[in-house]
């Protein structure tokens, strides 16, 4: 029986300014709610093949497991977690918004 | 302090050249990431800065390492050759901060002010500061390589937690150096073994030189949690 596979999306980092990003069907974005959710294993690894074409605008591009909270992506493993909120500090960058 | 010659002016003004060159050429697409992190990593990129910086190029603060460097998390690629140009202005640079290299010499922080301790050992930490700065054999390690002096018994640089540890010591009348190698922290904590009681000042450089030698040599490159020196 064929292993189910686990709902994905791609991320990066931005060349430019370094931020942690995520890949839509039209781009990129900086927010993880706002990511493509692949449900598929060759589809995603198809899309992974075009985020990694993209050398010019991002760094390190991959799939990060997600689980699904309705139709919005959440992280799985702790280190997306903290990618996503940004560092583990209140007062800057992503967390100071919560 | 060490305050820079005319050579190294010129040499870190050449090297801060290069490296904007070169990140112009990454921003163009005529380098790929493979080919520009071992660039960007011997230059510091994974910047370890000065005190000003955060306010013009990051967001007005900076992470203090537990070895004291200061790290700045936010800058854009686009700005770092400024930022190196700045370093280079109040004689500072990154280089060797990051990488498989060897990494900035420490020592005791109450160094020349110790009433326990035999010489000082700041010269010393200087001296392979230099040594070991731009090396060309040991630009790609098989891991990161750490070394630190100290004056005195009391061990306050933590010499048996680094690759090298190295503690100056008397026979007779003669300074010299016990040599401690295989120490160090993180993920397979270890203390280091006394390879030498006594070198002789003289022999010092070619001792480090015989050491990280046989290790560029001899270390592991397939696996990079057991290919640090300890391993």
């Amino acid at each position: 029986m064929l292993r189910p596979f686990t709902p994905k999306v791609i991320t990066a980092n931005a060349l430019l300014e370094g931020d942690v990003i995520y890949q839509t069907p039209f781009g990129w974005t900086r927010q993880m709610e706002e990511a493509e959710v692949l449900t598929d294993e060759a589809h995603a690894d198809l899309r992974l093949i075009e985020a990694q074409a993209q050398s010019g605008q991002i760094v390190g591009a991959y799939l990060a497991d997600v689980t699904l909270d309705g139709a919005t992506p959440m992280p799985v493993h702790f280190r997306e977690a903290f990618r996503a909120k940004g560092p583990s500090n209140y007062a800057h960058g992503k967390q100071e918004q919560f | 302090m060490y305050h820079y010659t005319d050579f190294d002016d010129a040499f870190l003004s050449e090297r801060n050249a290069q490296f904007r060159a070169q990140v112009e050429r990454r921003i163009d697409g005529s380098l790929t990431e493979d080919e520009f992190k071992p660039l960007r990593l011997m230059n510091g990129l994974y910047l370890q800065l000065h005190a000003y910086m955060p306010d013009k190029w990051d967001k007005g603060y900076g992470h203090f390492t537990t070895r004291q460097n200061i790290q700045y998390n936010w800058p854009e690629l686009r700005d770092v050759p400024d930022m190196l140009d700045a370093l280079a202005e109040v004689n500072m640079h990154a280089i060797q901060t990051s990488g498989n290299t060897i990494r900035n010499v420490t020592a005791d922080h109450f160094a020349g002010a110790a009433a326990d301790e035999i010489a000082d050992p700041r010269p010393v930490a200087e001296l392979i500061r230099q040594w070991s700065t731009d090396h060309p054999e040991f630009q790609f390690l098989p891991r990161k390589f750490k070394v630190a002096v100290t004056g005195a018994e009391a061990d306050r640089a933590v010499v048996k937690a680094h690759d090298i540890g190295l503690q100056i010591v008397k026979r007779d009348e003669e300074v010299g150096f016990k040599v401690i190698v295989g120490g160090g922290l993180g993920r397979t904590p270890m203390i280091g073994k006394v390879l030498y009681d006594f070198v002789s000042q003289e022999d010092l450089l070619p001792t480090l030189e015989a050491i990280v030698s046989v290790y560029n040599l001899l270390g592991r490159r397939d696996n990079k949690y057991k290919a640090h020196h300890r391993a």
